[in-house]
């Protein structure tokens, strides 16, 4: 399934734009910026280059899992992936695989283009680099997930959530800014998103460059069990379209 | 074994629009080892809703369904690498090749790398699609597309082929050659074949025996000869005679002139005995054919009839 996804990654123009073009170009954008406010507002803008830095990477991971499934959905070759022996457990290994293959690329390029040109020290303090990439990345293949789940149940009209779900998901988990400035009913509920606490973790590590292990305890009990409760439901949700015949009008 | 496909009081129904919709009622079917088995019916019929619970893609609500002895709901894993299907409906990504196609379906269905390249090398000579295998699919033209299709539904070596609407869309000569192909699959390799189709004649020429369903009900079922004869059951002999003066002759052997014509409704076994008097009687016959009831005049009457 990965040599599947992979070859058709490298035959897909707009997807070879995908993977390389938007996350540097996302990272020109916010590195003159960062140039622009360093002389007043250099905290500010180092916190908006380092989470935008995990944030397309996370970004892309998840677009990885429900684009590709999207693709499948459009060129209608789904349903012959649906007959064959392929069990959904392969489907999605094969999908989560890629979409670690992606993100181990483009995170590779980022940290590098920004620790050496925008002076960045992601590579400084590998752990937090590390638990950063990681939390995000699981954090996102669950989301990506739980998002063909809700495409497959939900039917192919709802195809728009493969790419806009990030959006939503994104300003909840109050990237720039903390929590409270949000309304107070909205406070609590952002908590259960997991990037919330990294978001939080890592505008306090570019702060004050503490790594605060329990805001990133919290953040990483919140990905495992976004990842982990994401395979069940996608299995359940797959015999559930099977049952109601929704997994036939997706490229009827 | 039994037979490889039983179907045992199936039922299907689906909410659409807030409304109940039933595809399927009770439908009991059962397909014999080694035979082309059409199914009929007009669109929305229920045809594509059985074939598509026959290969997996969708659970009947009730009832039971029994391919190569194992339950398709239960044991879905034991039934599909030994199934295979082509639909109006299947396609393949466009960026990827036709020897990509193949070879990634092989290794789905657990070929192993020399069995691989050697089934897929038998494959694209069978199929005519050496020419266009290192092309991308979707530059293909319909009738290599349905060349591709066929010969991945056979990437597995099916006991079983479910054929849903297999010449649909395609040019005459195309379809006959696909229509070839599906004969000799069935004849080399006694592959068992559902299919289905809306070209009558595609039908009395592949199929052994064929089931007619319509609002989600087997409405008939049969070998074709014995299906047409329950609504068909006399055929027809026409015939132009040279002189009038034989008229009351031949219309003594229950002979109704029509136009310059006189015909007779006959069973098969009568038609000897007919021609035999024609001869005995000396009447000069200029013209002579037989209409039998074809299988599209079934279809037809049954569609009207239900």
């Amino acid at each position: 399934m990965l040599k599947y996804d992979w070859s058709l990654l490298i035959k897909s123009k707009w997807r070879i734009m995908e993977t390389f073009y938007f996350p540097l170009a996302t990272l020109v954008l916010w590195g003159f910026f960062l140039i622009y406010a360093r002389p007043f507002a250099f905290q500010i803008g180092m916190i908006i280059v380092t989470i935008q830095v995990f944030w397309v990477m996370a970004s892309l991971a998840q677009t990885t899992i429900s684009l590709q499934m999207m693709d499948d959905i459009w060129t209608r070759s789904l349903r012959e992936l649906l007959i064959s022996p392929l069990t959904p457990i392969e489907f999605l290994t094969g999908r989560i695989l890629l979409a670690i293959t992606r993100a181990t690329l483009i995170i590779t390029v980022l940290i590098t283009a920004s620790h050496f040109v925008l002076k960045l020290k992601l590579l400084d303090n590998i752990v937090f680099t590390s638990v950063s990439i990681l939390l995000t990345l699981f954090a996102s293949m669950g989301l990506a997930i739980f998002t063909i789940s809700f495409i497959l149940i939900l039917g192919r009209e709802y195809g728009f959530l493969a790419w806009s779900i990030t959006e939503a998901v994104f300003f909840l988990s109050a990237p720039f800014y903390p929590v409270s400035v949000f309304p107070e009913p909205l406070r609590t509920f952002v908590h259960i998103f997991p990037y919330t606490w990294i978001f939080e973790g890592i505008r306090i590590y570019v702060s004050t460059n503490t790594f605060d292990k329990s805001i990133f305890m919290m953040g990483g009990i919140l990905s495992s069990i976004f990842f982990l409760v994401s395979i069940p439901t996608f299995l359940f949700i797959l015999k559930r379209a099977r049952k109601k015949g929704k997994l036939i009008r997706l490229w009827a | 074994m039994t037979c490889p496909i039983q179907i045992i009081d199936v039922s299907k129904t689906f909410f659409l629009d807030n409304k109940v919709f039933s595809a399927l009622n009770n439908v009991s079917l059962s397909i014999n080892k080694g035979e082309i088995f059409g199914l009929l019916g007009p669109n929305g019929a229920g045809k594509t809703t059985l074939i598509n619970i026959l290969i997996g893609l969708l659970t009947p609500d009730s009832g039971q369904v029994r391919i190569l002895d194992y339950d398709i709901v239960n044991e879905r894993t034991k039934v599909i690498p030994l199934i295979n299907s082509v639909s109006s409906e299947s396609d393949f990504h466009p960026l990827m090749t036709v020897k990509e196609i193949l070879m990634f379906f092989g290794t789905l269905y657990g070929l192993k790398n020399q069995e691989k390249n050697e089934h897929v090398d038998w494959l694209v000579k069978r199929f005519e699609i050496e020419d266009i295998q290192n092309k991308k699919y979707g530059w293909l033209s319909t009738g290599q597309k349905s060349r591709v299709l066929l010969a991945k539904s056979l990437i597995n070596k099916p006991q079983i082929l479910f054929l849903d609407e297999p010449t649909l869309g395609l040019d005459p000569d195309i379809a006959q050659k696909t229509r070839d192909l599906i004969l000799k699959i069935n004849k080399e390799s006694k592959t068992t074949i559902l299919l289905t189709s809306h070209y009558m004649s595609e039908v009395e020429k592949l199929c052994n025996r064929i089931a007619f369903i319509n609002q989600g009900q087997i409405i008939d079922h049969g070998d074709i000869e014995t299906v047409k004869k329950r609504i068909f059951p006399l055929s027809k002999i026409i015939v132009k005679i040279r002189d009038t003066d034989n008229n009351q002759k031949i219309k003594q052997f229950g002979f109704k002139l029509n136009g310059n014509m006189w015909s007779k409704s006959f069973e098969e076994n009568e038609l000897d005995s007919i021609l035999e008097k024609l001869v005995n009687q000396n009447i000069k016959i200029l013209d002579i054919k037989t209409e039998r009831p074809d299988l599209e005049d079934y279809f037809i009457n049954m569609v009207e009839k239900n």
